[in-house]
C-alpha cells in the first residue's frame, strides 16, 4: 500500500513539473502550428539561471520565491527573444522549416549552458527538507511546494486564457490565425504573450526540477520530449489536455519505473507517446481536425 | 600520414553515405526522420553480434545489418507514415530514444554501456581488409555503390514520384499513386544503406557501444543534408564533406574533445537557424541541379 502511495506521489510530482512545460508547448502549437522543440531547453536554462542566482547563498524562504520569479521572468524574455529572432521570419514557411529552426535553437541553448556551467551535474545548495508522511508516501516539503506551485500556476494560466482580453486574443489566434488577423486582432501581440507566458512557466518548472534532482545541460532534450509526449497524449493544441497528459506521463513513468526498473523510464514514456500517435493521433482531449491537417 | 588520410577518408565516406541516405528520406521524400542514428546503430549491432558471437563472415554480416535495418525502417514506416510531417519527426525521434534505451539496457545481448570490443576487420572472400588504407578503399567502393544506386533511383520515375509526394501528397494520391507504399520504400532503402554503413563503421572502430549512436549524430547528418541542399544528392555530398572537414579541424587544431563537442553544437545550431531564414533550400539547391541536368540533356 505504501509502495502504491509512493509511486502515486512521485508520479504526481513529476506530472506537475511536466504540466508546466507541456502547457507552453501546446500553446505554441496552438497559435503557430509547429513543434517548439526548444521549449524543454528553456526550462533547462531556467534551472541554471536559478542555480546562478542561488550562488549568493539563497536556499529557502521568501528570497527563494524571488529567485524563482526572476529566473522565470528571464526565461519569459528568452522565449520572446527566440520567437523574434528565429521563428518570426519563418511565419509563412512550411511547417518543417520552423521545426528545423527549433532544433537548432535547442542545441544552441544546450551548448551555451554547457559552455558557461560545464557538462557535469550541478546541485542546488538546498537544505535537507524534512520528510512528511502523506498516506504512506514519504515526501519532502519541497515536493509539496512543487505540486502547489505547479497547480497554482496552471490555475493562473487558465484564468489568463479565459478571463482576460489578451487571453481571448490568444484563443482567437489559436482558433484561426487568418480570421483573427482580418478581425484586427493583434496577432503578434498574442504570439508574444504565448511565448512570454509559456517560457515563464517553463522557467518555473526548471527551478522546481532543480529543487528535486541534479541539473544537467542535456536534460532540456528529455524534458522537451516528455512534455511533448504529454501534449500528444492529451491532444495537441489543448491546454487542459496537456495538463492531463503530463500527469498521465508522470504516473505511467513512475509506475513503470517501480514495476520494471528506472532505466526503462524514458523508453516507456516515449513508447506511450508513439502508441497514442498511432492509435489516436488527436490525443485524449484533442479535436481530430487539427492533428490531421497536412503540411 | 597515410593513416591520417585513411581515417579521414573513412570518416568522410561514411558521412557521405549517411547523408545520401538521409537525404533520400528528408530531401527527396520530405520525411523528416529524426531517428537516423537508430538505423546506423541497428546495422552496427546486428553485424557486430553476427560476427563476434556467431563468427559469421563479414559480407553476410554486412547484408544482414543492412537488411535488418531496412526491415526496421519498413516497420517504422508502416507504423508512423500515416502521421503528417512534424508528427512523423517526433515519432521517429521517440523511436530512436527507445532503440538506444533497448540497446543500452539489454545487457545480455549488447553488454550495454560496456560496449562490444574486438570486432574483426572486414574480410571478403579470404582477403583480409586489415589496414586503414585498405578499409578506406572499401569505404570508397561502398560510397560509389551508394551514390550510383541512390542517384539512379532518385532520377528514375520512382524518385520523381517521391518528390511529387513531398510537394503535394494529395495530388499524388489523386493520380492513383500509392503514396504510403512509396514512402515506406524510401525509408526502408534509406535504412538499408545506413545499416550497411553501420556494419562498416563497427569494423573500422573495432568497438561499439550504444552511446555512439546518439541524437547528436542524427543532427550532424541533418546539418550536412540541410546545408548541402535538401533533395539533391550532390548537395548532400558537399554538405557531408564540409561537415567532416569541420569536425577534422577540431582535431588538427588540438581542440580538447569536451570543448570540441560544444563548439560543434554551436556551429551546427547557428547554421540550422541561419540557413532556414536565409537559404532554406541549402547551398546547392535542388533547382540549380535540376536546371543543370535539363541543360546537359538538351545539349546531349
Amino acid at each position: 500500500m505504501s509502495d502504491f502511495s509512493q509511486v502515486l506521489a512521485n508520479g504526481l510530482i513529476a506530472g506537475s513539473i511536466y504540466a508546466l512545460i507541456a502547457v507552453g508547448y501546446t500553446m505554441v502549437y496552438g497559435v503557430l502550428k509547429f513543434i517548439n522543440f526548444a521549449h524543454g531547453d528553456v526550462a533547462m536554462a531556467g534551472a541554471y539561471l536559478a542555480f546562478f542566482l542561488m550562488g549568493a547563498g539563497i536556499t529557502h524562504g521568501p528570497k527563494l520565491v524571488v529567485v524563482t520569479l526572476v529566473a522565470a521572468a528571464a526565461c519569459g524574455l528568452l522565449g520572446v527573444l527566440i520567437e523574434r529572432l528565429a521563428y518570426r521570419p519563418l511565419r509563412r514557411a512550411s511547417r518543417l522549416t520552423p521545426l528545423i529552426t527549433a532544433i537548432g535553437v535547442s542545441i544552441f541553448l544546450e551548448a551555451v549552458v554547457t559552455l558557461i556551467w560545464g557538462a557535469q551535474f550541478r546541485q542546488y545548495p538546498s537544505p535537507s527538507w524534512p520528510l512528511i508522511d502523506v498516506a504512506g508516501a514519504r515526501i519532502t516539503a519541497a515536493e509539496i511546494a512543487i505540486a502547489v506551485v505547479a497547480i497554482a500556476s496552471l490555475v493562473a494560466l487558465q484564468w489568463f486564457l479565459t478571463r482576460t482580453p489578451l487571453g481571448a486574443n490568444v484563443r482567437a489566434v489559436a482558433d484561426n490565425l487568418e480570421l483573427a488577423t482580418s478581425l484586427g486582432i493583434d496577432v503578434d501581440g498574442a504570439i508574444t504573450a504565448v511565448f512570454t507566458v509559456g517560457s515563464f512557466l517553463a522557467g518555473i518548472a526548471g527551478v522546481l526540477i532543480g529543487m528535486e534532482i541534479n541539473i544537467l545541460p542535456v536534460m532540456g532534450f528529455s524534458l522537451g520530449i516528455k512534455a511533448f509526449a504529454a501534449v500528444v497524449l492529451g491532444g495537441i493544441g489543448s491546454v487542459p489536455g496537456a495538463v492531463l497528459g503530463a500527469y498521465l506521463i508522470g504516473l505511467v513513468e513512475n509506475g513503470a519505473a517501480y514495476a520494471v526498473g528506472g532505466v526503462w523510464k524514458e523508453a516507456i514514456a516515449y513508447g506511450l507517446m508513439i502508441l497514442v500517435l498511432l492509435v489516436r493521433p488527436a490525443g485524449l482531449l484533442g479535436t481530430p481536425r487539427e492533428s490531421e491537417a497536412k503540411l | 600520414m597515410i593513416a591520417a588520410i585513411s581515417s579521414l577518408a573513412i570518416a568522410l565516406g561514411l558521412m557521405i553515405v549517411l547523408s545520401l541516405s538521409l537525404n533520400l528520406a528528408v530531401g527527396h521524400t520530405g520525411l523528416f526522420n529524426l531517428g537516423h542514428a537508430a538505423f546506423y546503430a541497428i546495422g552496427a549491432f546486428t553485424g557486430t553480434l553476427l560476427m563476434v558471437r556467431l563468427g559469421c563472415p563479414w559480407l553476410l554480416a554486412l547484408l544482414a545489418g543492412g537488411l535488418l535495418s531496412a526491415c526496421f525502417g519498413y516497420l517504422i514506416g508502416l507504423l508512423t507514415l500515416r502521421l503528417s510531417g512534424d508528427y512523423f519527426a517526433i515519432a521517429t525521434l521517440g523511436l530512436a530514444v527507445v532503440t538506444s534505451s533497448v540497446l543500452l539496457n539489454w545487457q545480455s545481448l549488447t553488454r550495454g554501456p560496456m560496449g562490444i570490443p574486438g570486432i574483426p576487420r572486414p574480410s571478403i572472400a579470404g582477403v583480409h581488409v586489415a589496414a586503414d588504407w585498405q578499409l578506406a578503399l572499401l569505404v570508397a567502393a561502398f560510397v560509389a555503390v551508394t551514390w550510383f544506386v541512390i542517384g539512379r533511383l532518385t532520377r528514375s520515375p520512382w524518385g520523381r514520384l517521391l518528390r511529387a509526394i513531398r510537394d503535394d501528397e494529395i495530388a499524388a494520391q489523386a493520380l492513383g499513386k500509392r503514396t504510403l507504399t512509396m514512402k515506406t520504400q524510401a525509408v526502408a532503402l534509406s535504412a538499408f544503406f545506413t545499416g550497411c554503413a553501420g556494419v562498416i563503421y563497427a569494423g573500422y572502430l573495432q568497438y561499439i557501444d550504444p552511446t555512439i549512436f546518439n541524437i547528436n549524430l542524427t543532427i550532424a547528418v541533418l546539418v550536412a543534408v540541410i546545408f548541402g541542399g535538401m533533395g539533391n544528392n550532390a548537395g548532400a555530398v558537399v554538405g557531408a564533406t564540409l561537415l567532416t572537414l569541420f569536425q577534422q579541424m577540431m582535431v588538427w587544431f588540438n581542440v580538447p574533445s569536451a570543448v570540441a563537442g560544444t563548439l560543434q553544437q554551436i556551429v551546427y545550431s547557428i547554421l540550422l537557424v541561419v540557413m532556414m531564414i536565409l537559404r532554406p533550400k541549402g547551398m546547392v539547391s535542388e533547382g540549380v541541379v535540376a536546371r543543370a541536368m535539363r541543360e546537359t540533356r538538351a545539349e546531349g
